[in-house]
């Protein structure tokens, strides 16, 4: 106890040099810590994020491309699904549901992905974990729209806001579909997945989007602004007068944003006081929406046959269907029965095992990485044995001393080491340290961009491992001067030439 | 309760893949199958429909080599895979018939490295049946164990 009293004092002596090489060490053990839970939280996030699909139906393109374009919404697929196959696909014995998806569109550089009730009802995350809703419910019609829980946070968006829909990736676009301003009627609850980035809608706001004549490229920027849809409003109001109820949505929309409309709030009001009752019976009657409203967009909405006919409109293609069938061990045949499809090049994968592919390709860019920051502390280590031998010549004579007042050689060792042992442990607690504020820092950017979610949570015991072999390491590198003091104050004696 | 652990401790009976179809079936050839009826409305689900399966089988204690199709699992393990008799069931080759898939469910999970590697899975096994347009069965198991294959 008192050699490590007076190690410390030692250094407390040379604190430039220690100082340093002790933050050369913390930052190596940041760095190290810091690739490490990246790289393992990146993995786990990837695999969170799709559960319980059997086979993923796209283009046929390559099974990874596939995989990333579908579901982790990285990268794009080139061609799509035509409709007449899925529909045939999913007529199919053994298929127990199907989830249709349709992407390519954004809302202010969030993805927008069509789809029909079944992507609530069937899609699971995680360990085979449903989605829920932290508020209000699923689309039912058309002009309905379901929120992933980033996108609402982020954008400070509410139930009964209208939104627009841009055409194209990217964070804004030249081509917004201002003519089919669309009502949030749910937000989701966070995933930690893609989904908490989506914008959910049905497939007939898809296919009335782009089916519809484009109207001059507007400008960038708002598209809520009051001024640039004064004139789609006032189409609203009129069609309010004559249908009068049902139309909460928009109303509220109104009530809560558009301040330049009061004017026609008041017509509005003194017209149609059914709206108020509207708000909260909402739920319930709005099935008829998009057959009794056909001119606030340009729908070609046929008649539909069920409750969500009015969901899918009459799409040409799909980007790709996620399936679930009866059993598993139809998986095999049916992959291959979708990849030898006549009708139509398909490409059918098992989440599974195209992620288990993608991990083999990364594995080596994981192993380079690991090998990166391990040599990186290696580097710290080997200056810190520098600094540790460099200072041991100007120290002879305080060793020389210490023998002289009565240490003996094996306390000059334990004196040496410690020293080493010491600045390795405050090195990796600084690093500890360190790495959790980069963390916390970091936290945010890599959510939004990468979609890699980091939890501030404790040391994995592979982590404490790393450490602890950080701290053999270092105590191994302490043995090298130890040693060479030993052997010094065996043979120096007090006889230092200065 | 004596009985009991001694019967989990019973050395699981080693089975290859034959013995899960019954003896005296002519399994029709997978590869002609799939030739013949490709795409056919008939091979949607599986080549061999009627493929049977053994009865006697359903709760034994067996040990089967093969090759892992992963299902479900995170980026550490697999917790559910279909163990099937050749490697590439999954991707070129005409896939085998049910009777010679096993749909293996494992708690907690197995770390599986590499899927060209065969492993020998351990477990009580189970003959499903499930309806579809028609009752299909199936073999599944619930695995206690998964070890390298020995070759």
């Amino acid at each position: 106890m008192r050699l490590i009293s007076l190690a410390s004092k030692s250094m407390l002596n040379r604190k430039a040099s220690v100082l340093l090489t002790l933050f050369t060490i913390a930052i190596s053990v940041m760095l190290l810590l810091t690739i490490e839970r990246v790289r393992q939280e990146a993995k786990s996030s990837f695999s969170n994020t799709v559960s319980g699909t059997d086979l993923i139906v796209g283009a046929r393109s390559g099974d990874i491309q596939l995989l990333l374009s579908s579901v982790f919404r990285i990268g794009h697929a080139n061609n799509s699904v035509s409709w007449d196959s899925y529909q045939d696909i999913k007529a199919q014995r053994g298929v127990s549901w199907t989830i249709p998806i349709s992407l390519g569109d954004s809302h202010k550089g969030h993805a927008v992905l069509g789809t029909n009730s079944a992507y609530f009802e069937h899609f699971r995350y995680g360990k085979k974990q449903t989605l829920a809703f932290t508020a209000g419910r699923a689309f039912v019609n058309a002009q309905e729209v379901v929120l992933g829980s980033d996108v609402a946070q982020k954008m400070h968006y509410q139930l009964g806001q209208q939104i627009v829909i841009s055409h194209g990736m990217g964070n804004t676009s030249f081509h917004h579909h201002d003519d089919n301003p669309m009502t949030i009627v749910g937000i989701l609850a966070p995933t930690g997945t893609p989904v908490d980035k989506t914008v959910h809608v049905p497939l007939a706001a898809i296919e009335a989007m782009h089916s519809q004549p484009k109207s001059t490229p507007r400008m960038l920027g708002k598209p809520k602004q009051p001024a640039g849809h004064k004139h789609d409003h006032q189409d609203e109001h009129g069609h309010h007068d004559s249908h009068d109820h049902g139309h909460a949505d928009k109303h509220e929309h109104h009530d809560s944003h558009d301040q330049g409309h009061a004017d026609k709030h008041e017509h509005h009001d003194s017209h149609d006081h059914g709206h108020a009752d509207g708000h909260e019976h909402h739920d319930s009657h709005d099935h008829g929406h998009g057959h009794d409203k056909p001119d606030t967009v340009a729908v070609a909405v046929p008649a539909p046959a069920d409750l969500h006919g009015d969901l899918i409109g009459e799409p040409k293609q799909i980007t790709a269907f996620l399936m679930g069938l009866d059993s598993p061990l139809y998986t095999l045949q049916i992959r291959r029965n979708i990849n030898n499809y006549k009708a139509e090049p398909l490409l059918a994968i098992m989440p599974g095992v195209t992620l288990r592919e993608l991990w083999r390709m990364l594995g080596l860019v994981e192993k380079i990485l690991l090998l990166f920051s391990a040599v990186v502390v290696l580097i710290s280590l080997l200056g810190m044995l520098t600094t540790l031998l460099a200072t041991l010549n100007q120290r002879r004579r305080e060793l020389a001393i210490l023998r002289s007042v009565g240490a003996r050689p094996r306390h000059i060792f334990t004196l040496m080491s410690s020293e080493a042992i010491l600045i390795t442990a405050a090195g990796c607690t600084l690093g500890i340290a360190l790495f959790y504020a980069l963390i916390a820092l970091a936290q945010g950017t890599l959510q939004s961009q990468f979609g890699i979610s980091l939890s501030i949570s404790l040391l994995s015991h592979y982590e404490l491992m790393l450490i602890g072999v950080i701290m053999a390491a270092g105590t191994l590198m302490g043995i090298l001067p130890a040693t060479r003091a030993y052997f010094y104050s065996l043979s120096d004696g007090m006889s230092i030439k200065l | 309760m004596l009985f009991c652990v001694q019967a989990q401790a019973a050395p699981p009976k080693e089975i290859f893949w034959d013995d899960l179809i019954p003896k005296g079936h002519v399994q029709i050839s997978n590869q002609d199958a799939a030739a013949s009826h490709d795409g056919d409305q008939q091979n949607w689900v599986q080549p061999d429909l009627d493929a049977p399966v053994v009865k006697s089988l359903d709760g034994k204690q067996v040990s089967l080599p093969g090759f892992v199709v992963p299902l479900e699992g995170d980026s550490e393990v697999i917790t559910e895979f279909l163990l099937v008799p050749y490697f590439g069931a999954c991707i070129h080759v005409p896939p085998p018939p049910p009777n010679q898939i096993v749909h293996v469910k494992i708690k907690n999970g197995v770390p599986i490295d590499s899927l060209y590697d065969a492993i020998t899975v351990t477990g009580t096994m189970k003959v499903a049946t499930w309806k579809g347009d028609l009752a299909q069965t199936g073999y599944k198991m619930e695995a206690v164990g998964v070890a390298p294959f020995e070759l």
